[in-house]
């Protein structure tokens, strides 16, 4: 059967149009969304300026959690505003599985740009969709190694969950990344030294914070399999080309075989790599 | 039931705002209004010079 030009022009379109730009759009969004709440707090204004970047943070609402329910008070730096956002994104969780991290979070923008920079820096010219570059960082961690540190997230999570129970601040407070990043206040030695470790292991390798250290993302994970809105595979059609692991922001190993993973973050970079877009679908259920 | 890729980031800021409008209906969103349930370090380190200069 022939395909008539408009046909032809629409499955042509269909094929090529990639949902990237307006991923990357939402995440500058929010990365800038979350510097400006950091810059409000330091700003001159008196208390109607608000809370600090710890009282927006989801996991601050996990960490005080605890304690709102025995004592009816936060912890020191969080708030009811942390409640809400964690509300919010665990409920988005539920609807989409993990896609605040792939497209909402500010630390995973950081990484991903800076996971851009490392290749440009280190060999790589021009990024081919779904082709290895010849860089040499990020690396790819081998998959046995990425098994076990993937482990690494949950302990935290468990941890924390403890620790907050006899705490006054936030168990992570004097290490936390977003506020080291965003707060635009660095007293200690001890949050210098989280946000160089954070820049150069984002460099490293591709989210390694995400992957082995993020406890809101261990929590996530525990929810990511029975979102409503799932990706899946068409085993018959996929021909194991493997570009769509190149691609992956989050190095799934495999991705056509583990399309559930608890790692995925529905940032459909698969669905845009993979040349036929009937392979890999978003569906509900 | 198949979503169009382009329809997925529509749904998640709306399933978003979503529930940040139910958690305002229960009263979780305390900065709108200026009240503040935990305090930031800056916030405890102006009350201590506060109560430092009443002190002098």
């Amino acid at each position: 059967m022939t395909m008539t030009t408009t046909e032809k022009s629409t499955s042509k379109k269909s094929k090529n149009e990639s949902v990237l730009p307006v991923r990357r759009g939402i995440q500058i969004f929010f990365l800038l969304l979350t510097f400006a709440i950091g810059l409000r707090h330091i700003m001159p204004g008196g208390p109607s300026r608000g809370g600090a970047i710890d009282s927006f943070c989801p996991f601050g609402g996990v960490e005080t959690l605890f304690v709102y329910i025995t004592t009816g008070q936060t912890l020191q730096t969080t708030s009811l505003m942390n409640f809400s956002v964690l509300l919010a994104v665990m409920g988005l969780t539920l609807v989409a599985g993990r896609a605040f991290c792939g497209w909402m979070c500010p630390l995973g923008t950081l990484q991903d740009a800076l996971a851009r920079l490392a290749r440009r820096l280190t060999g790589e010219q021009k990024h081919v969709l779904g082709k290895r570059g010849k860089h040499l960082f990020p690396i790819t961690i081998p998959v046995q190694v990425d098994r076990w540190l993937n482990y690494i997230k949950y302990i935290i999570l468990i941890a924390v969950v403890i620790f907050s129970m006899q705490s006054v601040y936030p168990p992570l407070h004097d290490m936390c990344v977003v506020r080291a990043i965003f707060s635009f206040h660095l007293p200690t030695t001890l949050l210098w030294v989280v946000t160089v470790a954070f820049v150069l292991s984002s460099m490293f390798a591709k989210r390694l914070f995400c992957r082995y250290l993020c406890p809101m993302g261990a929590l996530m994970a525990v929810f990511n399999k029975i979102s409503i809105i799932r990706l899946k595979v068409n085993q018959e059609k996929c021909n194991q080309c493997s570009r769509c692991d190149v691609e992956c922001p989050m190095d799934i190993p495999a991705v056509s075989q583990n399309i559930r993973s608890v790692e995925c973050v529905r940032c459909l970079a698969c669905v845009d790599t993979c040349a036929d877009p009937e392979t890999i679908t978003l569906r509900i259920g | 039931m198949k979503i169009d890729k382009f329809a997925f980031p529509v749904i998640i800021i709306a399933v978003f705002i979503a529930f940040l409008v139910i958690a305002m209906m229960f009263g979780l969103l305390p900065m709108l209004g200026g009240k503040h349930g935990g305090h930031s370090e800056l916030q405890l380190f102006e009350s201590c010079v506060t109560l430092q200069g009443q002190l002098a």
